[in-house]
């Protein structure tokens, strides 16, 4: 199979060759700028006051972002533009979401409308996401997610698909080749009318993943080269939009692949080993959404199906450890309905429920469990303006599930506009929330307690934002300060009894507290040349705030593996048809002892900077648009561990080509 | 090579931590008189180093020399490689934390599951890392390792040109030479009638030419080796789970049984304990603890006549009572839900008694040092899960 890659990307390399010739050889080039992506103004959060986001922390990524990272995965994408911290193994690894230095399962993930956590162990694995797959995406910081859902500690990222009404038709196919026999593919096939869409995306990503770097965990030290890291990814979505007057009516269908292998430590000498995880999903959406001019209501029907296949093996011994089958069904059906009697009114209310069935079974170990759980969620909201500079929201849920309820959920926002011709405004929300112990926590043979009791957690905001729009120049930026308390965290540990396995428990009381600092610039110097700056940061402390034995010195202590540090800069220069585009992520020191020891041997993982640099052309071939564009990460070579003893790749290159028609 | 190897250049980037660690400033850990240390320690450090070396600040030499004392293995987390190697000095109460990677510049690994000392060598195991590093156990410095293994977890050194390995899932005792660390031989122990087919292989007492072997994750043997011809002879039967034993004074083995758990595949039955005849095998006389127990590290003290273990608290019991003990020795104060007594050792010289505390698993744990009467001596910080003691007795 590797021998295959190689040769594959030898004749990919063969063509874009020709294709490079061709493009500088070319007189037919315009000063056309844009490729077929729509660069829209960005919407802030401060942009146009909605009143549905009435008091709501939200962030929406920008389309200029998601043009430029359609080619990564949604963990880089989040990593770069916002302040969530993602927890990534490595290239191509699993990549967890830490949303104001919360655990990964205090992130919820929607899907047009349908949650994606696994309802095993609460999380959702990034790396599973190409932002191909996506048109828009948005983050609900902290209470402000109880609008898409309960159980979001953190916050919740929605990902939406969206059909594009004026498309006749359109294909657009994107070549990547990356450094360490990386290759990647994406085709886009559009057509339709105004009343029917159809949308085909389809992407392969496969690397070997081979790259070179200087082994410093073992004796004698050496330069060496990442083994067993390779995957290859396969994904298809289908989309279908109708819409006949005040219908509208859609599916979606994703399907998705990825196997990977997966890496020792650099400590590792042992034998030979076999180790591998295998990822499939396959999702649905159905929706129906009738519209009048005061109303929508929305019925929307859902199916995700996942399964994770984990094996481990000494090939020596051929001794399996682990040969794990996780399978995953969720159906979900949702009734919307919002009504706005006057412009400045709008009330929503919404009844959303699950099944969700979970088998887990390891045919070594030979023990597993199935379980399932029923949740319901019901939604009251009203968002009003009562003048022009006020705008308030109120919202509560009622949960139930697993026959257990949640009463009241509530969350309160208030928007104060300050300044009206500097468009300062002032934001507040307060909010309790909850998260239910996912199936593993209660269920996992051995050590799931079913008596845990779900996690409960106040939290409150207060945000200034600014912006400020002139012919040449948009100003804009937003601080946020945010507090919150979560008890009954749930932490796997041995107990005391001395037994062999570890055990989920309702350990600890986590106080986080931080700020959040965002802005971007964009700047208009003349016809040709515009310049944009984007930054985020956020400082975030999260401590267990209940150790309990006196000799506990977790105390007041930030939680392993989350920084409090996090910041991205991100600058673009665009000049005639050319563009350089420079992201530097940064990312701050974190402690792998709850106890936050500083100075012993590599236990503290040091903070590092990355610089990634892109340079690209447009090129007007009409009637096919053309986008080349030259990579180099990680510019600065920076030797870095995002995890301890996990070596990760120093300086490396890409080459995109994209082309795209468009009738 | 396996033996003396130079290391290379050390090229991670220099940072104020590794500068701090460097000058001895952690090492040592609870009382602030160790931080004199650690400057003495450092010019120590200097003068070595601006002769020798590119990389001043790296290495931290130690000289153990003459001291008895006992080397902590400290676990560290799976995945992790945060594995530590902390060392005790008794009489002067001192611990020394990182000592392996503060002499040698590299970690430990991951997992590390148990120390054994022979002729001024310390062979380390590193179960996830799958390897032995070797080092000299008077000055912590690398001497070689033994690596390709799948998962070790003892080490028994039989003479000076024969030691053995355990492993959980080779299914093969690996013989290696503990001069040369050459791997020299293996003994298989593969047990195609079991279910779960595997004889994970765990601690080793030898008897004359005879090495037991217990077989604790889903077995219920004690494996019988002869060392001379490295020939599986026979098995014992025991209960479930064996995880630990030791000989006393009258040749006898005294077998420490978990049961599993419940709900395990292989089966749950209440713990044991067993005392079997060394020369003939037989199973002199059985204990049963209640379901719910989980007895573990089975030691013994230095003349052999007394046997420890733990079960939340300390117990100890002659090994001519007929009963297993009523009220523990040593009481644990812990009574969260996680905590307490982790690992136990008994120093062979004294009978002076260590006891791990691991916390929380993901910090630094705490070594309590008890006298043979069970009077608390010293406390001292070491590494994540100290696991297994090694002692230096000479």
């Amino acid at each position: 199979m590797r021998a295959k890659i190689r040769n594959l990307i030898r004749i990919k390399f063969k063509v874009l060759l020709c294709i490079l010739f061709l493009i500088y050889f070319s007189d037919e080039i315009s000063a056309q700028k844009l490729t077929d992506t729509i660069r829209i103004q960005e919407v802030q959060v401060f942009g146009k006051r909605k009143i549905e986001e009435a008091g709501s922390m939200v962030t929406h990524i920008d389309t200029l972002s998601l043009q430029l990272m359609k080619t990564q995965t949604i963990s880089e994408l989040l990593s770069s533009y916002s302040p969530v911290f993602m927890k990534s193994y490595g290239r191509g690894s699993t990549a967890t979401a830490s949303f104001r230095g919360t655990a990964p399962s205090h992130t919820q993930v929607f899907w047009n409308g349908m949650k994606l956590n696994s309802p095993m162990r609460g999380d959702v694995d990034f790396s599973l996401f190409p932002v191909y797959f996506i048109d828009d995406i948005s983050l609900f910081h902290g209470g402000s997610s109880l609008q898409s859902g309960s159980g979001a500690l953190g916050g919740s990222v929605l990902i939406n698909n969206k059909p594009d009404w004026t498309d006749r038709f359109s294909v657009r196919y994107v070549q990547k080749l990356e450094s360490f026999s990386t290759a990647k593919e994406y085709l886009n096939v559009g057509f339709g009318n105004g009343r029917t869409q159809l949308k085909t995306r389809l992407f392969s990503d496969q690397s070997k993943n081979d790259f070179p770097y200087f082994n410093y965990g073992v004796l004698p030290m050496h330069e060496s080269v990442q083994k067993n890291a390779g995957y290859a990814k396969l994904g298809a979505l289908q989309e279908l939009y109708c819409r006949l007057a005040k219908h509208t009516l859609s599916a979606k269908l994703w399907a998705y692949q990825n196997d990977r292998d997966l890496p020792q430590l650099m400590s590792f000498e042992g034998d030979v080993r076999k180790e591998t995880q295998n990822d499939w999903n396959v999702r649905a959406v159905g929706s129906w959404k009738y519209m009048t001019e005061k109303s929508k209501l929305e019925l929307l029907v859902g199916l995700n199906r996942n399964q994770l296949n984990y094996f481990r093996s000494s090939t020596e011994a051929s001794f399996v450890n682990f040969d794990s089958r996780s399978k995953e069904k969720s159906y979900t059906a949702n009734l919307n309905f919002d009504w706005k009697p006057q412009e400045k009114l709008s009330l929503d209310w919404s009844l959303s429920s699950g099944y969700h069935q979970v088998s887990v079974f390891d045919r070594a170990q030979k023990i597993g469990y199935d379980h399932d759980r029923l949740e319901f969620s019901l939604l009251n909201a009203v968002h009003f303006q009562p003048d022009s500079k006020w705008l308030f929201s109120f919202l509560f849920r009622t949960d139930l599930y697993d026959r257990k309820l949640i009463g009241f959920i509530p969350s309160f926002g208030a928007e104060y506009l300050v300044d009206k011709k500097q468009n300062v405004a002032l934001k507040l929300n307060v909010s309790r929330n909850y998260h239910q112990p996912g199936l593993n926590d209660l269920y996992w043979f051995p050590g799931g307690n079913s008596s845990l009791k779900p996690e409960d957690g106040y939290s409150g905001d207060l945000a200034i934002s600014y912006s400020k729009r002139s012919d040449r120049v948009i100003l804009s930026g937003q601080i946020t300060g945010f507090a919150s308390l979560i008890d009954n965290w749930i932490v796997w540990q041995p107990s005391s009894s001395g037994a062999s396995y570890w055990e989920a428990n309702n350990l600890r009381k986590v106080f986080a507290r931080g700020v959040e600092v965002q802005f971007s610039v964009h700047s208009q110097f003349s016809h040709d040349l515009t310049f944009d700056l984007k930054g985020n940061y956020s400082h975030s402390a999260t401590s267990n705030i209940d150790a309990v034995p006196s000799v506990d010195g977790s105390r007041g202590k930030q939680l392993i593996y989350i920084p409090k540090d996090k910041a991205n800069l991100f600058a673009e220069a665009d000049y005639k048809k050319y563009y350089l585009k420079l992201n530097a992520p940064f990312t701050g020191k974190r402690y792998t002892s709850s106890n936050n020891v500083e100075s012993d041997y590599e236990k503290v993982l040091n903070p590092y900077w990355l610089l990634d640099m892109s340079v690209g052309r447009r090129i007007d071939f009409k009637p096919f648009l053309m986008d080349v564009v030259v990579g180099v990460e990680n510019l600065t070579n920076s030797d870095y561990m995002a995890i301890l003893w996990r070596p990760m790749p120093g300086r490396y290159y890409s080459l995109t080509i994209q082309i795209s028609y468009k009738k | 090579m396996k033996g003396n190897t130079k290391m290379e250049e050390d090229r991670r980037p220099m940072t104020d931590d590794r500068r701090q660690k460097a000058w001895g400033i952690e090492h040592g850990a609870l009382s602030k008189g160790h931080s004199v240390w650690g400057i003495l320690l450092w010019f120590f450090v200097v003068q070595l180093f601006f002769s020798c070396s590119k990389n001043p600040l790296d290495t931290v030499f130690f000289d153990f020399s003459g001291n008895k004392g006992v080397y902590i293995v400290n676990e560290g987390n799976f995945m992790y490689g945060n594995s530590s190697l902390s060392f005790y000095d008794p009489e002067a109460k001192r611990v020394y934390n990182d000592v392996f990677q503060a002499r040698n510049s590299a970690p430990l690994g991951d997992v590390a599951q148990s120390i054994q000392i022979w002729n001024n060598l310390a062979f380390v195991v590193v179960n996830n890392s799958g390897k032995i590093y070797v080092i000299d156990s008077r000055t912590a410095e690398f001497k070689g390792n033994i690596s390709g293994l799948s998962s070790p977890r003892y080490v028994h050194v039989v003479d000076s040109h024969k030691a053995y390995v355990t492993d959980l899932y080779a299914r093969k005792i690996t013989v290696f030479d503990p001069q040369t660390f050459q791997i020299t031989g293996h003994i298989p122990v593969n047990n195609p009638k079991s279910e779960f087919n595997q004889h994970p292989t765990e601690q080793m007492l030898q008897f004359k030419n005879l090495v037991f072997v217990n077989c604790w994750s889903y077995d219920n043997k004690i494996l019988v080796i002869d060392s001379n011809t490295d020939q599986l002879v026979d098995s014992i039967e025991v209960f479930k789970q064996p995880n630990s034993m030791v000989l006393d004074k009258y040749n006898k083995i005294w077998v420490l049984t978990d049961g599993g758990f419940e709900g395990s595949p292989y089966g749950y039955e209440q713990p044991g304990l067993l005392k079997i005849d060394a020369e003939t095998w037989e199973i002199e006389r059985s204990f049963r603890f209640a379901l719910g127990d989980n007895p573990l590290k089975l030691c013994i003290n230095s003349t052999g006549d007394t046997v420890y273990y733990l079960n939340r608290h300390v117990w100890r019991m002659s090994v001519t009572d007929t009963r297993i003990p009523e009220q523990p020795f040593i009481n644990s104060d812990y009574s969260s839900s996680y905590g307490g007594f982790y690992s136990l050792g008994i120093d062979p010289l004294s009978s002076e008694i260590y006891v791990g505390d691991a916390i929380d698993h993901r910090q630094n744990g705490i070594v309590h040092r008890y006298s043979p009467s069970g009077k608390l001596i010293d406390e001292f910080k070491v590494g994540i899960s100290p696991g297994n003691f090694g002692f230096k007795t000479e």
